[in-house]
C-alpha cells in the first residue's frame, strides 16, 4: 500500500514540475532606458500581465552612459530605448531581426513622422519610441528670452545666473555651432557662447529648477513639463525658430525571445503610447493622438503638431561621433570640477 | 608726593591703603576671570576636539563610502532593475569589500518606492541612512537627484572604541553630554535622511590646572611682594613723619633742651613751636611768682601806711607850735609817703597780686579799728560817725583783714562824701540768723533811682577818687567770703549797706 502511494505522490509530482518550472522560468524582459521613462509600476504591470513576462528595466542619464552600459553588456538587454543622435555609433551591435515585425508600428504615425522613419532606413526591429521639441524653459524673474534673441545674446541674459545644458555632445555642438563663429564643438566655442553664466550640464535637473537664480535649461519638451510641475513656477518654455529641433528617441528589440517580442511591440504601441503620455509628457509618433489633460503638455503637443513640416529634425553625421564625445569630455570637465 | 602735613600722611595712607585693595582686588578678580575663561575654553576646546575627532571618524568613513559611492558598478546597481542587479551583485560586494570597517555590521540601498534592492549583513539598532543625491555620475547633495537610500548598521561600541582610540584624552562617560556622529544633518558629505543611536557620551580626561597654580602663584608672589612694598612704605613715612619727631620732642623735653625746628611736618612743627612757647612762658611764671609774693608784702605795706600818715597828717594840721612853712613841708612828706604807698597799692592791686587770705577774723575788732581812724578822719568835718553793737558773742567771720579794712573803709568813705554839709553815719553790728550784720547808714544826699540797679557794675556813682576799690569789688570781696551786700538809697534822704557775713561757729 505504502508502494501505491509513493508511485502514486512521484508521479503527481511529475505532473506539477512543468508548471512549478513554468513559474520559476517565467520570461524575463530586460530593458535599458533613459530614466523616468518607464517608473510606472501600473504601466509595466500591466505590460506584464499582456505579455506574460517579467520586466525588468535599467536606468541611464545620458547617452555616454547609455553607450557605456550597451556596449558593455548587450547580452543583458532585450529591448533598448536611446536617442536617434547615437544610432549611427548603435547600429554595428544591433542584432540582425529582419523578423521583427516591430516596423509595422511606422503604419499608424503621422505622416511627417513616417516620412522621417522611412527615410532613415531604420532596421525592422527599431521604431519610434517618443519625439520631443528641444527649447528654452526660462524663469522670468531672471531672464527674458524671446525669439529674435540669438543663443550668444541668451547667454549673455544670464550673467552669472544658473544655465543648465544637457549631457549630450551632439545636442551641446547643435547649441554651439548654431552661433555665429563656431563650426566645432570645442572649448573656445563654448565659452564663446557661455560667456560668464553658471552653467550646469546634466540631464536631470529638478534641484537645479529650484534655485532662485536660475534662469534658463536649454531641455527637451517633456522634460520641461515634467520640470514645471515639479517646480511649480511660471516658468516659460520658448521654441526657438533658429535653435529648437525635433528629436527622436529610438526602441529598439535585442532579442528575438516572444516576450522581448510582445513587449517591445506594446512600449511601441499607439495604445501604451496613449496612457503614458500624460506621464512622460514625450509626443508619442502616432497620429490623431487624444487630447492630454496636462495644460503644459497639450499646449506643447499642439505647437509640435502644428508646426511638425517646419521645425527641423536634428541630423548628425555619426562618424564625427567620438571626436565631438570626447571634446565634449574635455568641456564637461571644467565644469563638474568647478561644481565639486 | 611732598609731604608737608598729617592731612598728607593720611591722605598717603590712604591712597596706599586704596592702593593695596584695587590691586588686592583687581588680582583676585583677574584671577578668577582668567580662571573662568579659561574654564570656559578649554571647555569650548575639549568640546571642539570631541567633535572634531567625531566628525573625523565620520568623514574618514564617509570619504570610503563616497568613493564606493561614485563607483561605476556602484552607480550601474543603483539604476538597474532587478535583472542587471543580480549580475552586478558580486562586483557590487567586491566595491564594499574596500570598505574595510569592521563598525559596519550591515548595510540596506532602498529606492525612492521604499523597495530595498540591497541588502547584506547584520541590521542592528544603531544606523544611519545616507540619501544618495546624483548630478550626472557626481554626488552632489545640494544640486543631485536623490533617488536611493543608503542605510548603514554600525556596531555602536566598537565604534565608539574606535573614536577613543583617535585621542587617548577621550573616554566614555555615563552622566555627560552625548555627541552626535551625524552633524548638522550630515554625515560627512552625505545628507542624512535618517539614524538612531548615533550619539556616543565621551568626554576629555580630567586636566590639571597647571597653568593656572603657576599663574596664581605668580599673581600671590607678586601680591605679597607689593604688600611688603605697601607696608615698608608706610612704616617709613610714619616714622620719618610721626614717630621719629615726636620721640625727638620727647626726649628734648625729658632732657630740658631747647627742641630745634627741622623739616617736619607742619603739625609737628607748630607742637614744637607751642612747647617753646609754653616752656618761655613757665620760666616767666616762675619769675613772677617772686614779683607777687614781693607785691604782695608791697601792697599790705602800702595799706598799712595809709592809715597812719593820714592820722598824721590830721595832727599835723593840727599842730600851731610849728612855723606854717615846716607844717607845710611836713604835711607835703605825709601826702608824698601817702601817694607812694597808694602807687605800690594800685600797681599790685592792677596786676592781682595783692594779698586775699582768708582767716578767721575777729570782726568787732577790727570794725572798731576803722571807726576809731575814720572818726579821727572826719574829726575836721560836721560828720559824726555812731556805733552800736547788739552782738554778745562769736565776733569771728573767715575774711580777710585788709579787704574788710579797705571795704568798710570805702563805704564809711562814700557815706561821708555824700554828706555835704553837716550829718551822721550810724554804724551798727548785729546778729542776724548765722550772720554777723554791719549796717552803714548815713542821711546824705542818698543815690538816685537811675544809678542804684547799676552801684555793684563798677562804674562810677560820683565818686572820682580814693582808692578804686568801688562797691562792685566790695560786692566780689564780700561774696567771696560767702557773705552779701545790699544797699538801699532814697534820693536827699540817705544811704543804708548792710553786710552780711557769716558766723563762725
Amino acid at each position: 500500500m505504502k508502494k501505491y502511494i509513493k508511485v502514486l505522490f512521484l508521479i503527481s509530482q511529475l505532473f506539477l514540475l512543468p508548471a512549478i518550472a513554468a513559474v520559476a522560468n517565467k520570461d524575463s524582459v530586460n530593458i535599458l532606458t533613459w530614466w523616468g521613462y518607464l517608473d510606472y509600476p501600473e504601466v509595466i504591470q500591466k505590460i506584464e500581465q499582456d505579455c506574460d513576462v517579467k520586466i525588468t528595466h535599467d536606468n541611464y542619464y545620458s547617452n555616454e552612459e547609455f553607450l557605456r552600459r550597451w556596449q558593455g553588456h548587450k547580452e543583458y538587454y532585450d529591448v533598448i530605448i536611446f536617442s536617434d543622435t547615437i544610432y549611427g555609433v548603435v547600429k554595428p551591435n544591433l542584432p540582425d531581426l529582419s523578423k521583427s515585425t516591430l516596423w509595422q508600428q511606422s503604419a499608424e504615425y503621422h505622416p511627417v513622422i513616417k516620412s522621417h522613419y522611412l527615410s532613415k532606413h531604420y532596421p525592422h526591429n527599431v521604431v519610434y519610441f517618443v519625439h520631443a521639441m528641444t527649447g528654452f524653459l526660462w524663469n522670468p524673474e531672471n531672464i527674458k528670452i524671446n525669439e529674435n534673441d540669438s543663443i550668444v545674446s541668451i547667454f549673455k541674459k544670464a550673467n552669472g545666473k544658473l544655465v543648465v545644458l544637457m549631457d549630450d555632445p551632439v545636442e551641446a555642438k547643435k547649441l554651439v555651432t548654431s552661433a555665429e563663429n563656431g563650426d566645432q564643438l570645442t572649448i573656445a566655442n563654448f565659452n564663446r557662447v557661455i560667456q560668464d553664466a553658471n552653467v550646469y550640464v546634466t540631464n536631470n535637473y529638478s534641484q537645479i529648477y529650484k534655485k532662485p537664480n536660475f534662469a534658463f535649461s536649454y531641455s527637451w519638451s517633456g522634460e520641461a513639463v515634467i520640470d514645471l510641475m515639479a517646480a511649480n513656477k511660471e516658468y516659460k518654455f520658448l521654441v526657438h525658430p533658429k535653435l529648437s529641433y525635433v528629436t527622436s528617441d529610438l526602441l529598439a528589440q535585442t532579442s528575438t525571445s516572444r516576450g522581448a517580442t510582445c513587449v517591445a511591440k506594446e512600449l511601441a504601441g499607439k495604445k501604451l503610447a496613449t496612457e503614458m503620455q500624460e506621464n512622460m509628457f514625450y509626443f508619442a509618433p502616432y497620429k490623431n493622438m487624444p487630447v492630454s489633460k496636462n495644460r503644459y503638455y497639450d499646449a506643447m503637443h499642439r505647437n509640435f503638431i502644428a508646426n511638425l513640416s517646419m521645425i527641423p529634425w536634428l541630423e548628425y553625421d555619426k562618424s564625427q561621433f567620438d571626436i565631438d564625445n570626447r571634446n565634449w569630455q574635455l568641456i564637461k570637465l571644467p565644469l563638474n570640477t568647478k561644481k565639486t | 608726593m611732598k609731604i608737608r602735613n598729617i592731612n598728607d600722611v593720611k591722605k598717603y595712607a590712604n591712597q596706599i591703603t586704596v592702593l593695596i585693595f584695587i590691586v588686592i582686588f583687581t588680582s583676585a578678580s583677574f584671577a578668577l576671570m582668567s580662571h573662568y575663561r579659561f574654564q570656559v575654553q578649554r571647555k569650548a576646546y575639549n568640546d571642539k576636539l570631541i567633535i572634531e575627532q567625531i566628525n573625523n571618524s565620520a568623514s574618514d568613513l564617509s570619504e570610503k563610502l563616497s568613493i564606493i559611492a561614485s563607483s561605476t558598478v556602484f552607480l550601474d546597481y543603483l539604476r538597474s532593475g532587478e535583472t542587471t542587479r543580480e549580475k552586478l551583485y558580486t562586483q557590487l560586494l567586491a566595491q564594499l569589500s574596500t570598505l574595510k570597517n569592521p563598525n559596519v555590521t550591515g548595510m540596506r540601498i532602498i529606492d525612492n518606492n521604499g523597495k530595498t534592492i540591497f541588502d547584506y549583513g547584520k541590521h542592528s539598532g544603531s544606523y544611519v541612512a545616507l540619501n544618495l543625491c546624483y548630478l550626472n555620475q557626481t554626488l552632489d547633495p545640494e544640486m543631485g537627484f536623490c533617488n536611493h537610500t543608503w542605510k548603514l548598521y554600525f556596531d555602536h561600541g566598537a565604534l565608539l572604541r574606535d573614536i577613543l582610540k583617535l585621542n587617548n584624552s577621550l573616554k566614555s562617560c555615563v552622566n555627560c553630554k552625548a555627541r552626535e556622529l551625524v552633524n548638522n544633518g550630515y554625515f560627512g558629505s552625505f545628507p542624512v535622511a535618517d539614524k538612531n543611536k548615533l550619539d556616543f557620551k565621551i568626554q576629555m580626561a580630567e586636566q590639571s590646572d597647571y597653568f593656572f597654580y603657576v599663574y596664581f602663584l605668580l599673581m600671590s608672589l607678586s601680591l605679597v611682594i607689593f604688600s611688603c612694598w605697601c607696608w615698608y612704605r608706610l612704616s617709613d613715612i610714619l616714622n620719618n613723619y610721626i614717630a621719629h619727631p615726636i620721640k625727638n620732642l620727647a626726649k628734648c623735653l625729658s632732657a630740658d633742651e631747647v627742641i630745634e625746628q627741622s623739616n617736619d611736618i607742619d603739625e609737628i612743627k607748630y607742637l614744637v613751636g607751642e612747647i617753646n612757647t609754653w616752656k618761655n612762658r613757665i620760666n616767666k611764671t616762675k619769675e613772677d611768682e617772686h614779683g607777687i609774693k614781693l607785691g604782695k608784702i608791697a601792697a599790705q605795706l602800702a595799706h598799712d601806711v595809709r592809715s597812719p600818715i593820714m592820722v598824721m597828717d590830721m595832727v599835723i594840721k593840727n599842730i600851731t607850735q610849728i612855723p606854717e612853712n615846716h607844717k607845710n613841708m611836713l604835711q607835703q612828706a605825709a601826702q608824698r609817703i601817702a601817694d607812694i604807698a597808694g602807687g605800690f597799692l594800685v600797681y599790685y592791686r592792677d596786676k592781682g597780686i595783692a594779698d586775699s587770705e582768708i582767716k578767721n577774723e575777729n570782726v568787732l575788732v577790727l570794725l572798731q579799728a576803722i571807726i576809731k581812724e575814720k572818726q579821727l578822719q572826719y574829726s575836721d568835718k560836721s560828720v559824726n560817725i555812731s556805733f552800736t553793737n547788739t552782738v554778745t558773742d562769736n565776733y569771728y567771720s573767715n575774711i580777710n583783714a585788709s579787704d574788710f579794712n579797705r571795704v568798710i573803709s570805702n563805704i564809711i568813705n562814700n557815706a561821708a562824701e555824700a554828706i555835704e554839709d553837716e550829718g551822721k553815719i550810724d554804724i551798727n553790728l548785729f546778729r542776724k540768723d548765722a550772720y554777723l550784720c554791719l549796717s552803714i547808714v548815713d542821711n546824705g544826699r542818698g543815690i538816685s533811682p537811675d544809678v542804684l540797679p547799676h552801684i555793684f557794675e563798677g562804674k562810677s556813682v560820683g565818686k572820682v577818687d580814693g582808692s578804686g576799690l568801688g562797691l562792685s569789688h566790695a560786692k566780689m570781696v564780700i561774696e567771696g567770703w560767702n557773705g552779701r551786700i545790699h544797699v538801699d538809697s532814697i534820693q536827699n534822704k540817705g544811704t543804708q549797706a548792710i553786710i552780711y557775713l557769716p558766723c563762725v561757729i
